[in-house]
């Protein structure tokens, strides 16, 4: 009995010592698991990319805003207020950290489609009649565009060309007014913070 | 000698212990290695994959909304279409699917639409929320608890009158 009682000390700091390495174990595979970074920049493009569009077509229709003369609608001043954006934050001021988002919008009239919608019958939408939408797209999208608004850091821009072909990084939205104009906006959006994400 | 005969019990379960120990500590070393290898040096690239993809949604949605022929919008024309043709109030759900995905292929022609994400539509003309059954040119009745998770619906109101609610979800989601 008392032989036995010295045996159960002698395993009681085994106990410890297995707990203490399953413990240590579990705490560094959450650490080593957790512990590589995160890259959230193309996440964060698309999830802005999505809140401008529903900011520019909120129910449908165009926001007449968008379209409106500059110093009355839409316009790089009042963008981000009005599309509930924020890019710049208090601890990137602290640090002198630039803004780390671009945003780009730019608006074609898209009336030319008007003739093509003339003549459309939905049961008959033959490949000849896709090749001609698509060309007017393209017809449109080199024009001139109505309204350009760039918010955030314009610098990304020219960063952001070197992944351009490999990233999405713009893409186009259709949208109708109510009063029956067609329009396309070219909606871009870039998230820097380049180098943490090497 | 008699001594050790007496704590022969001991020993083994002592020996049994240490045993146990190097075994937990050998198993934990490889997963930790194994887990190393596999981590280090690796960032990881999270993507967006919504299960509908809004600003396709947004611009079929404005295709919908389009004047076409006497200043009708494409909606109603695929309505009048439809139930000309059949002469009852349903739309052929694989048939609108096909005839606006061929159409959005136009509008959509600078982007990729990913396969998966391949839209199914689903009109409901309805004059209030509340009677999405009663005026369904549908081939389904949708109503609330018809949708499914991963589902992006717009509802629009057209000249005050007419609400058109499209329900768009992915080929996977639809299976």
């Amino acid at each position: 009995m008392r032989n036995k009682k010295g045996s159960e000390k002698t395993l009681s700091v085994y106990w410890f010592l297995i707990l203490g390495i399953v413990a240590g174990g579990i705490f560094y595979l959450v650490a080593i698991f957790y512990g590589a970074p995160y890259n959230f920049r193309y996440l964060e493009r698309d999830v802005l990319m999505d809140k401008v569009a529903d900011c520019l077509v909120p129910k449908g229709y165009i926001l007449p805003d968008v379209v409106l003369a500059e110093d009355k609608g839409l316009n790089n001043e009042n963008f981000l207020e009005k599309c509930h954006l924020k890019f710049s934050f208090e601890y990137q001021k602290e640090i002198n950290e630039p803004v780390q988002y671009f945003v780009g919008v730019e608006v074609f009239s898209a009336d030319s489609l008007k003739e093509y919608y003339q003549t459309f019958v939905p049961s008959k939408n033959s490949d000849e009649d896709v090749d001609l939408a698509q060309e007017k797209i393209q017809t449109i999208l080199e024009e001139e565009p109505i309204k350009e608004i760039f918010v955030g850091n314009l610098n990304l821009r020219s960063v952001s060309e070197l992944e351009r072909n490999s990233q999405r990084n713009s893409r186009i939205l259709y949208a109708v007014s109510e009063e029956g104009h067609f329009y396309l906006i070219k909606i871009s959006a870039i998230v820097g913070n380049f180098k943490k994400n090497e | 000698m008699n001594n050790l005969k007496n704590k022969k019990g001991q020993v083994g379960e002592g020996m049994t212990w240490f045993v146990a120990t190097l075994v937990i500590v050998v198993f934990l070393v490889i997963s930790l290695a194994i887990t190393k290898v596999i981590t280090t040096g690796k960032i990881k690239t999270l993507i967006y994959d919504p299960a509908t993809d809004l600003i396709v949604q947004k611009s079929f949605t404005g295709l919908l909304l389009s004047q076409g022929k006497n200043s009708e919008t494409i909606f109603d024309e695929l309505k009048k279409e439809e139930l000309s043709g059949k002469g009852i109030k349903e739309l052929n759900e694989v048939r609108v699917a096909k005839l606006l995905s061929a159409t959005s292929k136009s509008i959509f022609s600078n982007q990729d639409l990913k396969p998966e994400l391949e839209i199914v539509t689903y009109l409901s003309d309805v004059a209030e929320r509340d009677a999405l059954s009663q005026d369904s040119i549908c081939s389904r009745t949708i109503t609330e608890s018809n949708y499914r998770q991963g589902q992006g619906i717009e509802r629009i109101l057209i000249n005050g009158k007419q609400t058109i609610q499209v329900v768009f979800s992915s080929r996977e989601n639809a299976k």
